[in-house]
């Protein structure tokens, strides 16, 4: 195996392999997908030069590992040297791009992890490339994949990959030529001689260059496709779904016009608040109470409310008081200058324009902390009760928001069975719903809440319906709905796929069909949570994909308390439970309140339902909320290391494994696999059978390797199980020990 | 094989050979399993190793009824099965039974005679009677037979056809004896012959109640796979020109069974058949004439085979 040592054959064949890789990589290059080849490059030939020097596994990872902790380091967090090199910012960064990886959220991976992912699937590469081209020798496949890859590149794409192929075709070719020589040499056992070494290289040159040549002296067609992307497109026309919807894709963020939803989104990272807060916590905008069957609008005229910040009681959002926990928060907002709506939390109380913190610095301790905020301005704002929106003006791009977090208690909301109490305009006003609803969604929403008697469990079991299975969590394949469709129609029971508006609308249809009042809140989730340097303040970053919609209902005593239907998020609703004593209350209402973590995503299932067995939440995804990400990545990490430890001790632990699991069987086919399995022990160990061994033969030649006379014990009754029909009485026989004692020892070798 | 692992009468009767023949185990024990299986052995060797006296010695092991055929170019067929002569006194022929009326018989020299005297114990071998002037006489039991041939290029043989050759269950050889041996048996033999001293051990019913059984020992489905791969191999092998047939598959298998009842168990081990392949094979194939001119012998195909055929280890 020549190309396996360090011979000029093997290096040749190396750089081959190297050129290859380094033609896939232009093309991302060019296209901007990766702005600085060089590390890369330079990365690639790390590896390449690892493979070829056949260092030990575990000193190339460690050189690996390094240059990819000095590279993101050096580029991404302006840190020089190995001083820092596990430095916060790489594990925060890991870990905040683990969550998004969790979520799904690809879009919203940093570049930094991009980078890190990139190196990984390279190495990866280089390390499947080496077994592919350099052990197994089939280096054709990746030849041909590389010209494909690059033709379809040309044909496609703006690259011009003209010069690209007939480098490809020259290094494949040539590195072709050089491992083909080698297996057939290996295959005929033939002395490669110096000068028959040399010759046949001479000839290799001479046929690479040749055809080469040749290939770019002969005339060539024109093309036959002049556009490939207009063919495309009018096949796409004629066979596409020609009928209905305007058909164009949306980018996610903020809309104020929902009379038209569906259809599918692309993510924005652009960012557009800036918070700092305490905790994270979903931001409303507006709320809207008129369901079309194509779209969301609002009853009432646009109409604001001049207030002045620090006043009490905006219209905003409604709960009754003995709801909203005591201690008053504040947060601060900074505002892309674009954008013309403005974010509050659930229990908003003043708002004050143009504040901003001010930000006491503790020369001890080094901490910062919080200690008031500046004065504001006295501009009035504006609130339209109707839609429960902010309007600050234009030009104010920060300010302050106090507010008690409501908490509501899940026995008042048990309690409500009915509309009583509620007003019949109100109740009219938010149980609206188009007269062409199709009859169908009212039936799904009374076989949905069967066996429910109250609204709360009813609005739950329409959630969990929701979350179930049956839908998926899509922005990409959203249907638009054609004329003669409802929206809610085609989500619940055609698509069953789209985003969170198709979730909420559904809700909130389903449970007016009931009688049940609801609206449809938009506004943002979390956003992205970065620890500040600023005491008990998180700094929050929320961008456009964080736009979201969501589910509110009415409960007469209580107020509106918020759902959230859509998969892959968290009801982010504070619930609580009276408990006899009040002790026990406290210390449980710890436990059984929640909040959405940063940006989890957790299963659809709802903490309420603690009590309520076989849905219950499991301990460990309560606890998760409280584990800081750097221990996620620890444990992750350690949880790594353990599984590649346990592969490679497997012939450790598997016979110990086997031990355990014959040791109480004693009947003959459990003899039967278990001398089976000792054999295939044996033979993972090197001491396998040959082709003409009888059991015996191998037998005497296990026991004279181990020194010991357990083998021929075995196999003597093992000969009288098989050859002699089972003429063997199990029972009486010991065959547990000699077979543990080999067992032992093939772990042992 | 050690004699405390065999069957204690079968140990007897190799204790008892051991007395006059010296290191000859291996042989002994071949000669017994062919005894047992019901079949006979064809003993091939150059004159003086010992071929003779390994039968007489078996057959004075066994109290049973001992005849000699000492084969010469001018024997006839009458000279084997016997003849009717006519007696005077009751006007009528009389059937005067030939050597072959016995037990265990040694067939001296088998290729010295002509064809046609051969054939007449040959058949006899296979069915167990004769038929002389129209009448038909069975042959006593047990019926056993040990030809003993000199090598077929030695001048004045006439080597026996494949069809005749199959009649043997075994081909062995003799083989020369150790120094050590060959010193053993200078000494046995210095005052009086060893062979005119041991006394039968067996009878010829206890003979026959061995035989019985061994036809009860259990040849399970994966032996006989293993077997009949065996023999399939031979019949594919480049330098084979006529391989195993299933008569020799069979032959393979009973003596198994005998091997096997001779090591004291009642089924039969892969083990066996290797063993005895070499033995019940080698003079049933017949070898391409390139692979002859080679030097290759049957027994290098066969072991070629043994060592390249996986044996069965799970019970199928």
């Amino acid at each position: 195996m020549i190309l396996q040592k360090k011979s000029f054959e093997s290096l040749l064949v190396h750089l081959f392999v190297f050129l290859l890789i380094l033609e896939w990589l232009y093309p991302l290059a060019d296209f901007d997908i990766i702005y600085n080849s060089f590390i890369f490059i330079l990365f690639l030939v790390l590896c390449f030069l690892l493979s070829f020097l056949r260092f030990r596994t575990s000193y190339n990872l460690m050189v690996v590992f390094l240059y990819i902790v000095v590279a993101l380091n050096l580029y991404f967090f302006n840190k020089s040297g190995l001083g820092l090199l596990w430095p916060d910012q790489i594990v925060g960064d890991i870990v905040q791009n683990l969550n998004f990886t969790r979520q799904g959220n690809w879009g919203l991976l940093t570049d930094s992890f991009r980078t890190f992912l990139m190196f990984l699937l390279l190495a990866l590469l280089v390390y499947v490339l080496r077994y592919w081209i350099i052990v197994r020798k089939k280096p054709f496949l990746f030849f041909l994949f590389t010209i494909i890859y690059l033709v379809i590149l040309d044909v496609f794409s703006t690259y011009d990959a003209k010069f690209a192929i007939i480098r490809s075709f020259v290094f494949g070719l040539s590195g072709l030529g050089i491992i083909t020589f080698y297996r057939l040499t290996n295959r005929e056992q033939l002395y490669r001689s110096r000068i028959f070494k040399s010759k046949v290289l001479m000839f290799l040159i001479f046929v690479v260059f040749a055809t080469t040549s040749l290939g770019m002296i002969v005339p060539k067609a024109d093309s036959q496709w002049a556009n490939p992307f207009s063919f495309l497109d009018r096949y796409g026309q004629s066979t596409g779904k020609g009928e209905g919807g305007t058909g164009n894709v949306k980018v996610i963020g903020y809309d104020e016009d929902d009379r038209f939803l569906g259809g599918p989104l692309l993510l924005d990272d652009n960012e557009v608040f800036s918070v700092l807060s305490p905790h994270s916590q979903y931001w409303r905008v507006e709320t809207k109470d008129v369901y079309t069957g194509k779209g969301w609008e609002t009853s009432a005229e646009e109409h604001f409310l001049r207030f002045n910040g620090a006043d009490d009681g905006l219209p905003l959002y409604h709960v009754e008081e003995q709801y909203l926990e005591q201690d008053m928060y504040t947060v601060f907002v900074e505002t892309n200058a674009d954008i013309n709506h403005f974010i509050y939390p659930y229990g908003t109380e003043k708002v004050i324009v143009h504040a901003s913190p001010i930000v006491e610095v503790n020369d001890e301790g080094g901490s910062a902390k919080i200690t008031g905020f500046s004065a504001g301005s006295t501009r009035p704002l504006y609130v339209d009760p109707g839609r429960e929106k902010i309007d600050l003006g234009n030009g104010v791009e920060r300010y302050a928001i106090m507010f008690r977090r409501p908490s509501y208690n899940i026995d008042v909301l048990r309690s409500v069975t009915d509309a009583s109490g509620i007003e019949q305009a109100f109740l009219e006003r938010y149980t609206q719903l188009p007269e062409q609803l199709p009859e169908r969604i009212k039936n799904l929403a009374s076989a949905i809440t069967t066996g429910q008697t109250n609204w709360f469990d009813k609005a739950r079991a329409i959630e969990n319906y929701l979350r179930s299975y049956e839908f998926t969590y899509d922005t990409i394949d959203v249907a638009v709905p054609g004329p003669e469709d409802d929206y809610v129609d085609q989500f619940l029971f055609e698509t069953k796929r789209g985003y969170c508006d198709n979730f909420s609308t559904a809700m909130v249809v389903l449970l007016r069909s009931l009688g049940i009042p609801a609206r449809w809140v938009k506004g943002y989730t979390n956003g992205v949570a970065m620890n500040s340097d600023i005491s008990e303040y998180q700094v929050i970053t929320i961008t456009n994909s964080h736009a979201h919609s969501w589910v509110e209902v009415y409960f007469p005593g209580v107020g509106w308390v918020p759902f959230e239907p859509t998969k892959g998020f968290l009801n982010f609703g504070r619930f609580h439970m009276d408990i006899g004593q009040s002790e026990a209350q406290e210390e449980l209402s710890v436990n059984q309140e929640f909040e959405l973590g940063e940006n989890e995503v957790r299963e659809p299932l709802n903490e309420i339902e603690l009590e309520e067995g076989p849905d219950a939440i499991s301990s460990t995804e309560k606890s998760g909320k409280e584990l800081p990400g750097w221990f996620l990545l620890f444990i992750s990490l350690l949880f790594m290391v353990v599984l590649l430890i346990l592969f490679f001790k497997r012939k450790r632990w598997i016979p110990l494994l086997l031990i355990v699991k014959y040791r109480n069987k004693t009947d003959g086919s459990a003899f039967e696999k278990a001398y089976l399995t000792l054999i295939k022990r044996l033979e993972k160990v090197g001491l396998s059978m040959d082709a003409g061994d009888t059991l015996r033969d191998y037998a005497r030649r296990i026991d004279d390797s181990f020194r010991s006379k357990h083998m021929s014990e075995l196999t003597h009754l093992y000969e009288r199980m098989v050859y002699g029909n089972g003429r063997v009485k199990l029972e009486k026989i010991n065959w547990q020990e000699p077979w543990e004692q080999l067992m032992r020892k093939t772990a042992r070798l | 094989m050690r004699t405390e692992t065999m069957h204690p009468k079968v140990a007897k009767i190799v204790n008892n050979i051991e007395k006059v023949v010296v290191g000859k185990r291996n042989e002994a024990i071949l000669s017994i399993t062919a005894l047992l299986a019901g079949g006979h052995v064809l003993l091939e060797d150059v004159p003086g190793v010992g071929k003779t006296m390994l039968v007489k010695s078996i057959a004075k092991s066994v109290s049973s009824m001992f005849k000699r055929i000492q084969f010469t170019p001018d024997l006839l067929p009458s000279d084997v099965l016997g003849v009717s002569i006519y007696n005077p006194k009751t006007m009528e022929f009389e059937f005067r039974p030939g050597p072959i009326m016995g037990n265990i018989i040694l067939a001296d020299e088998i290729n010295r005679t002509s064809p046609k005297t051969q054939s007449a114990l040959l058949e006899g071998m296979d069915e167990g009677k004769i038929t002389v002037d129209g009448i038909t006489y069975h042959l006593p039991k047990p019926f056993f037979v040990m030809a003993t041939q000199n090598p077929i290029e030695y001048e004045g043989t006439y080597p026996l056809p494949e069809a005749q050759l199959d009649r043997f269950l075994l081909k062995m050889k003799m083989g020369y004896p150790s120094h050590d041996e060959e010193v053993e048996i200078l000494s046995r033999v210095e005052k009086r012959l060893p062979i005119e001293e041991i006394e039968p051990v067996i009878t010829g019913k206890e003979l026959q109640g061995l035989q019985e059984e061994v036809k009860n020992v259990y040849v399970d489905e994966t032996v006989k796979s293993y077997i009949v791969l065996l023999s399939d191999r031979t019949r594919n092998h480049s330098q084979v020109y006529l391989g195993a047939s299933p008569r020799a598959s069979i032959a393979l298998m009973k003596a198994a069974q005998a091997y096997a009842f001779i090591n004291g168990r009642d089924y039969v081990v892969p083990d066996d058949i290797q063993f005895l392949a070499p033995y019940v094979f080698s003079h049933r194939l017949i070898l391409r004439s390139e692979a002859r001119y080679d030097g290759v012998t049957p027994q290098d195909v066969i072991y070629s085979i043994l060592s390249t055929t996986r044996v069965p280890i799970i019970r199928r």
